[in-house]
């Protein structure tokens, strides 16, 4: 029968039909139509936007919209634990109740440690900007500690690898372009997966005649679909990319002419230091083939071979350009060394290139997947240097492509009078790190935690060991979800979160495309649930800063637009908003990100050398293996990317999502599982000398041998014993932290696998 | 004459289940039971299962339901007329006040495109969403594919998508040969 059909009538009739957002972190922000009945959603469906093509739901989205709202363990009411931490006894308590003694203790902690003593983390569970902003907005507000998510995230080495050299984090053309491409060399990138939304562009692309490449570890659905699968041992891809760079080399394809103009390859190079040689005047120096000059005043500097330069005390150095300095490390990356590293032939490095530097517009398009590993800023470096070489950064329909849209711009460039309130700041530590500095209290002591937006429990490493070390050490842990997640379940108090569909009113910039949309609230909220803004504003008013958190949902959404900090969201007013539920944020088009070859380096120019890391001896680009996968004891490399029914851990658990993948599913390639004694579906145990988890296993021909993959987003209750995220380990990445931070290298985990004995075996 | 058919385009299927988990919403299709599956070339659920042997592998997925077939084999077991295939569009209709739950179709249905109520046994199946249609609107399925791999269409219309698509890729029927004549075309991966 169809959905709401009323059993006397027959017919089907809906109160209204609401435009909203469905914004988890897969980056889609669809724009959704809730048709609701009596106060509850009946379904959703696609919405409109003001450019065709940008229609589009999930089952994701369907399932948590028609599930998770009433899901038997959506949390509906304040709970204050009762007993022991993590032992599932709870009260129910009033908001009343509840904010004023975490208000008392809160300001009891500040009293005591100092206001810093506070603090609050969140992460991507939620793209509405009210909602992603509030818990840095009190924590600066209070005075409090900010963890940052950013290392945390995993992904922030696309950030740091673009970052030095290009002067932005990151830059990706709008997609809907992508069918202007010839040619789409996809890494570690799989969008069939993790962004069904995206791959009709792709497809679109395909049908215009483009060609697809993927390169990745493991027959992704992306690879199913691609014209070619390129599968390269995992956290190796920057010495794939080197060896077609020194093909490039080789076989003269690179654009030496733009690469004289737009790039540092013509600085000369101290060799003293490493640094680039520069005048008094602090100007880079080059050689024009007669003399060495300023880098400014030379429209033609030589960018291969090396230069003699005369010092004043009569000593010449021999001074090489940053090409040729890069260059002698470049030719170590022969197709048949890669070959090696890589475990791939050499005639794929060698055909990779060509068609590469060959074909136009090629579209470069990067994932998160090949830099989670300690080393994986380079990754990303080097995905930036082969598009330089190729010409074609800053070309339409090419460029070197992470994930760019609104949401991007829209929170870095948030009004600095919404995020730090009447001029006040809080303090900020790398949440990369929070295990640790909870731990040790260092570098001060933080005794209160507060986390919203964010399934700690299932997607932090080791959250294991933040029960065991860290929370010990706190006074209070605060909760803020719609679920009993792994870490509502270990807090001291659990407060209920509403639903995207029962927000009464956001901002949903969009994280892949180029539209700003309106959430509106479909339904009222379930129990007595508040959203993330609401709930930090009683905690204000409590806490006596009650003033900077006054103005309702609508007057902080006209607020938020009104000062903003980039013109194009300025020009959006909320009366066209409600109107269309969409506005497109005017932007050039074609987008072309760097299309004026204006670079916010340095030099002004694509920094292809990068001085500032002489000492840390990664001035030039070069591969470093994981740190893992070498120890004979743990061989195999654990890999945990997303999988196509669920977006982290925000899915796992709805009904119709586990009808799809009732359980998570260790693959492995036949002969690895053969040489283990492990048959297609039995029960296995994963281990390191972090931590062990028991999985099936399913035996995968898409699977590089010498590599696990288990889906991530389940959580430690879907496994019969541990959790992966436990067998993963944090070294500090100096590199990293002079960028940004460290980022968590999710899979530079080295594991062994076995079959369980047959008494543990026994469901 | 009009004949409504499903295109579906297994180039472009990635086998993510949305348009089965969206039926199930639209129809109230209860838990563990579906009017479409998405299978793999194995007929086993749309997981991560590669044909051939590293690194020649290969893998597509394909979302199956009532083929509305031309000669229905369903509609000529069925003894008490529940279903039929309607004249004006030819969709293959089951009409549930009339279904006794003998489960005569389930054995004739080449396809597996019906399921039954665990206690009365009533049948169930895909309606082709016509109540969508009759409201100038596509099935559900087709409404929320994220990557547009499903059509659908009248057949009979030389000028209609699904025609056209039907003209210029290679196309396959399932089970072609049982002579049932089913409206599913899917466009070959």
């Amino acid at each position: 029968m169809i959905r709401g059909t009323d059993p006397v009538t027959g017919t089907v009739a809906v109160d209204r039909i609401v435009r909203t957002v469905c914004s988890p972190n897969c980056s889609g922000t669809c724009g959704v139509n809730a048709f609701v009945k009596d106060g509850r959603l009946l379904k959703i469906e696609p919405a409109s936007f003001p450019e065709p093509g940008w229609e589009r739901i999930c089952l994701k989205g369907i399932a948590m919209a028609m599930q998770r709202i009433e899901h038997p363990d959506r949390i509906r009411y304040p709970l204050r634990r009762v007993g022991p931490r993590g032992g599932g006894q709870w009260e129910r308590v009033s908001w009343e109740e509840a904010m004023g003694d975490i208000a008392q203790r809160l300001q009891a902690t500040a009293d005591k440690y100092g206001a810093r003593a506070n603090s609050w983390m969140t992460m991507s569970g939620n793209y509405g900007f009210k909602a992603t902003t509030s818990p840095h907005r009190i924590a600066n507000t209070l005075g409090g500690t900010i963890f940052t998510h950013d290392g945390m995230m995993g992904d922030l080495n696309c950030a740091i690898g673009f970052l030095p050299a290009l002067g932005a984090g990151f830059a990706c053309n709008d997609l809907a372009d992508l069918p202007h491409a010839r040619y789409i060399l996809i890494f570690g990138r799989n969008p069939a997966d993790t962004d069904h939304s995206e791959m009709r562009f792709l497809f679109d692309a395909m049908e215009a005649g483009a060609k697809v490449v993927v390169v990745d570890p493991r027959f992704s659905r992306t690879a199913a679909k691609a014209d070619e699968w390129v599968s390269p041992r995992p956290g190796t891809d920057a010495a794939l990319v080197l060896g077609m760079i020194q093909v490039m080399d080789e076989e003269c394809l690179i654009d030496e002419p733009y690469v004289i103009r737009h790039t540092n390859g013509p600085f000369l190079i101290d060799p003293r230091s490493g640094k680039v040689l520069r005048g008094e005047d602090g100007e880079p120096q080059v050689w024009d083939g007669a003399a060495v000059v300023a880098a400014s005043a030379c429209a033609e500097p030589v960018l291969r071979g090396r230069a003699q330069v005369a010092l004043a005390d009569g000593t010449v150095l021999d001074c090489p350009t940053a090409f040729e300095a890069m260059r002698s490390e470049w030719r170590r990356y022969t197709p048949s060394h890669v070959a090696e590293v890589c475990a791939l032939p050499a005639e794929t490095v060698i055909r990779l290139a060509r068609d590469y530097a060959g074909n136009s517009p090629a579209w470069l398009w990067c994932g998160a997947g090949p830099q989670r590993y300690h080393h994986g800023h380079l990754v990303h470096r080097a995905y930036v240097t082969l598009a330089a070489l190729a010409g074609n950064i800053g070309k339409p329909y090419a460029g070197v492509n992470t994930l760019d849209g609104a949401h991007m711009r829209f929170v870095f460039n948030a009004p600095e009078a919404w995020t730090a309130p009447g001029g006040r700041h809080g303090e900020h530590l790398p949440g990369v790190h929070l295990l640790e500095i909870l731990s040790k209290q260092e570098p001060y002591p933080v005794k209160s935690l507060w986390i919203a937006s964010y399934g700690m429990g299932t997607q932090s490493p080791s959250f294991d060991r933040f029960v065991e070390e860290a929370l010990p050490n706190l006074d209070l842990f605060v909760v803020t979800e719609q679920m009993m997640t792994g870490a509502a379940d270990h807090a001291d108090y659990v407060l209920p979160c509403v639903s995207y569909y029962e927000e009464p009113l956001d901002l949903v910039a969009g994280g892949e495309h180029w539209f700003l949309q309106l959430r509106q609230q479909a339904i009222p909220p379930v129990g007595e649930s508040r959203n993330d803004y609401a709930i930090f504003a009683d905690l204000a008013h409590r806490m006596g800063q009650g003033e900077h958190w006054s103005m309702d949902d609508e007057a902080a959404c006209r607020f938020i637009l009104e000062n903003h900090g980039d013109p194009a969201f300025r020009a959006i007013d909320l009366e066209t908003l409600r109107r269309q539920g969409a506005v497109r944020v005017q932007i050039p088009r074609p987008h072309v990100p760097f299309g004026d070859m204006v670079f916010r380096t340095p030099s002004g120019k694509i920094e292809l050398y990068q001085e500032q890391f002489a000492e840390a001896g990664e001035a030039v680009l070069m591969h470093k293996d994981p740190l893992e996968g070498r120890d004979p004891r743990y061989p195999l490399m654990l890999v945990s990317p997303k999988h196509v029914h669920s977006t982290h851990s925000q899915h796992t658990m709805l009904p119709w999502i586990r009808e799809h993948r009732p359980e998570p599913l260790l693959e492995m390639h036949p002969r690895d599982a053969a040489d283990r004694g492990i048959a297609d579906g039995v029960m296995v145990e994963v281990w390191n000398d972090r931590g062990r988890f028991e999985v099936r296993a399913s035996l995968n021909e898409g699977v590089k041998p010498g590599m696990l993959v288990v889906p991530q987003g389940f959580w430690r209750k879907h496994f019969r014993r541990g959790h992966f995220a436990d067998l993963g380990r944090i070294e500090r990445n100096a590199v990293q932290e002079a960028v940004i931070e460290t980022n968590y290298p999710v899979w530079d985990v080295g594991v062994e696998v076995g079959p369980l004995a047959l008494e543990d075996a026994a469901p | 004459m009009t004949r409504m058919a499903f295109v579906i385009d297994l180039k472009r299927c990635i086998g993510c289940d949305t348009c089965a988990v969206g039926c199930k919403m639209e129809n109230d299709v209860p838990a563990s039971r579906h009017r479409l599956k998405v299978l793999d070339p194995l007929n086993e659920p749309a997981l991560e299962r590669p044909t051939g042997a590293y690194p020649e592998l290969k893998q597509h997925w394909l979302p199956t339901m009532c083929h509305h077939c031309d000669d229905a084999p369903c509609v000529a077991v069925c003894p008490t007329r529940a279903l039929w295939k309607r004249d004006e569009d030819g969709i293959v209709v089951l009409d549930k006040d009339r279904c006794i739950g003998c489960r005569r179709c389930e054995e004739a249905c080449p396809y597996d495109a019906l399921s039954f109520d665990a206690v009365t046994g009533i049948a169930d199946k895909c309606s082709f969403c016509d109540h969508r249609l009759a409201e100038g609107k596509e099935p559900m399925c087709q409404a929320v594919c994220p990557t547009r791999a499903i059509h659908s269409g009248d057949i009979d219309d030389p000028e209609s998508a699904v025609s056209r698509l039907v003209a210029e890729r290679d196309t396959y029927r399932l089970g072609e040969s049982s002579g049932a004549g089913p409206q599913i075309h899917y466009l070959k991966p």
